[in-house]
């Protein structure tokens, strides 16, 4: 396979309901991957599948790193899983021992990357949105992993919060060549970082598009990501 | 699953939880021995009503002059009170993994799911073990100086069985209770259960019910008499280990003690492997 991670007709089902339906979705190694879509499109359902928090009901996710991939994910889906009565550090170094990686200098290092070093005893429950949202990150990323999954990580932030994710998001990257899959209602802000996308409706790929095609060909019928997304959109829905 | 096992224990001790039950229990059966072993409260009719009428932690047996520091503490200890400490510490526990969403930091790394189940059980062991070592302290520093050789230890060995029987009674309710909360996750269901179940209502709904099939046929009573369910419940055995003292059959209770453990684990482990975790 050339690609990173492919889904060979994933299909996830609650019931008669189809959350996600012959899902097929190609990420290279290095993307950055924009997932877009409305609210209960699938993205979460999508993305939980990925990380192993929910069994597909059909389909297949194959991957470069053959069945230990999910050893090499990191993830912030819905919100950072942190203990609100422990600090950054604690917080980290409970994933560490759990994964047997625990070095003090590593959590120190990560603390230090996604900018939490500054306040080591504030516990995480006092944490800003912005912080947590940091921290979220920062536990994603022991374990050094290839990929990292996020899940609507800017929601809710200030505009200084959303600065700061954008700036973290590149450098991890950039600096640590991480492949990143990212979710967000924010069509403006995910142009800023995203290097492909994929969009979905009603739990199906409609189209997966490089921010290099969006660029060239199809920026003569749309102004922007948002205008393109709302097109396609509009599109499926008219077939429908 | 060791690495698991370490994160657990760190975790545990970070626990507020832990040290404010720990505390409140130590001064809770350190009052109480107080109360139990004055002598002026001893052979009194009137305290005796009261106490029966009395709803929460009492003595199970009567406490005289010549009760041993063995059944002293057998008697106390088999008061409900440490069975509900520890179902309830074992649901919250797993609950605030879930609810916090740390347990998706560990979903992420790990195929082997049960293991996450598994690893809190040493946690629950450990906790239980803490809250009959701090009541053993509490207990022993209460019953203190009420005389000479009043409540004295009369065989260590005794003691130290009665113990281990006993935390590892109590654990395997916890782990039940973990169990439960991994079906219903909702915390309010396994801690009534919990509630219920540490003042044995199940165990005498069925012994009610086993008193009706052996009414309608007299013929099974000899069967009811040794293998009827009520009387090998978890629950009643924790009741008879401290209504008997220490004389207690240990083969039916290494079996019980085993079938909870592998169901109960079992249980929780198939659940929480079987279902989307999140």
């Amino acid at each position: 396979m050339n690609s990173y991670l492919e889904t060979n007709n994933l299909t996830k089902r609650y019931g008669s309901f189809e959350a996600v339906k012959d899902m097929n979705i190609h990420i290279n190694r290095g993307d950055i991957y924009g997932l877009i879509g409305p609210n209960g499109a699938g993205k979460t359902t999508l993305m939980k599948m990925l990380v192993g928090f929910a069994t597909p009901s059909s389909g297949e996710i194959e991957t470069a790193e053959g069945e230990h991939y999910l050893r090499k994910v990191g993830c912030l889906i819905e919100s950072p899983g942190i203990y609100g009565y422990l600090n950054a550090y604690d917080n980290m170094k409970l994933k560490a021992i759990s994964m047997g990686l625990y070095d003090e200098e590593e959590i120190r290092s990560i603390l230090d990357f996604v900018g939490l070093s500054r306040e080591p005893k504030k516990k995480a429950g006092k944490f800003s949105l912005g912080m947590k949202q940091r921290l979220g990150i920062g536990m994603a990323l022991i374990g050094k992993p290839d990929f990292l999954i996020l899940d609507e990580p800017i929601n809710g932030l200030d505009p200084q919060g959303i600065i700061e994710m954008r700036e973290l998001i590149k450098a991890l990257n950039e600096e640590k060549k991480m492949t990143i899959m990212i979710s967000s209602h924010l069509l403006g802000e995910l142009q800023k970082v995203a290097t492909v996308f994929g969009i979905i409706s009603e739990g199906k790929l409609v189209t997966e598009v490089t921010a290099d095609e969006l660029k060239n060909s199809y920026m003569d019928e749309a102004d922007s990501l948002e205008e393109f997304y709302l097109n396609i959109i509009m599109k499926g829905q008219k077939a429908c | 699953m060791l690495n698991l096992i370490k994160m657990n224990l760190y975790r545990f001790f970070k626990t507020r939880v832990f040290y404010i039950t720990l505390l409140i229990t130590v001064i809770s059966f350190g009052l109480l021995s107080r109360l139990e072993t004055d002598p002026s409260s001893q052979f009194d009719n009137e305290q005796t009503v009261q106490e029966e009428e009395h709803v929460g932690i009492v003595a199970t047996e009567d406490i005289t002059a010549e009760t041993s520091f063995e059944q002293l503490y057998a008697s106390l200890t088999a008061s409900g009170y440490i069975l509900i400490m520890v179902g309830v510490f074992a649901i919250v526990y797993t609950e605030q993994e879930r609810k916090s969403g740390f347990l998706k930091n560990l979903l992420t790394t790990r195929r082997e799911k049960k293991n996450i189940f598994a690893a809190k059980i040493p946690v629950v062991f450990l906790y239980t073990l803490i809250m009959f070592l701090g009541s053993l302290l509490a207990i022993r520093l209460g019953s203190l100086g009420r005389g000479e050789g009043m409540y004295e230890i009369k065989s260590m060995g005794l003691l130290f069985r009665f113990i281990t029987d006993e935390v590892i009674l109590h654990t395997v309710f916890g782990i039940a209770m973990m169990a439960i909360y991994e079906i219903t996750r909702n915390t309010i269901i396994p801690i009534m259960l919990a509630i219920f179940g540490s003042a044995n209502l199940h165990g005498m709904l069925l012994n009610m019910i086993e008193s009706k099939i052996v009414a309608m046929r007299p013929s099974l009573a000899g069967f009811m008499e040794k293998y009827a369910l009520s009387r090998n419940l978890i629950v009643t055995k924790i009741n008879v280990l401290g209504d008997e003292g220490m004389a207690f059959p240990s083969m039916n209770l290494i079996v019980v003690i085993t079938i909870g453990l592998i169901l109960y684990s079992v249980m929780g482990m198939l659940i929480f492997t079987k279902r989307d975790t999140i």
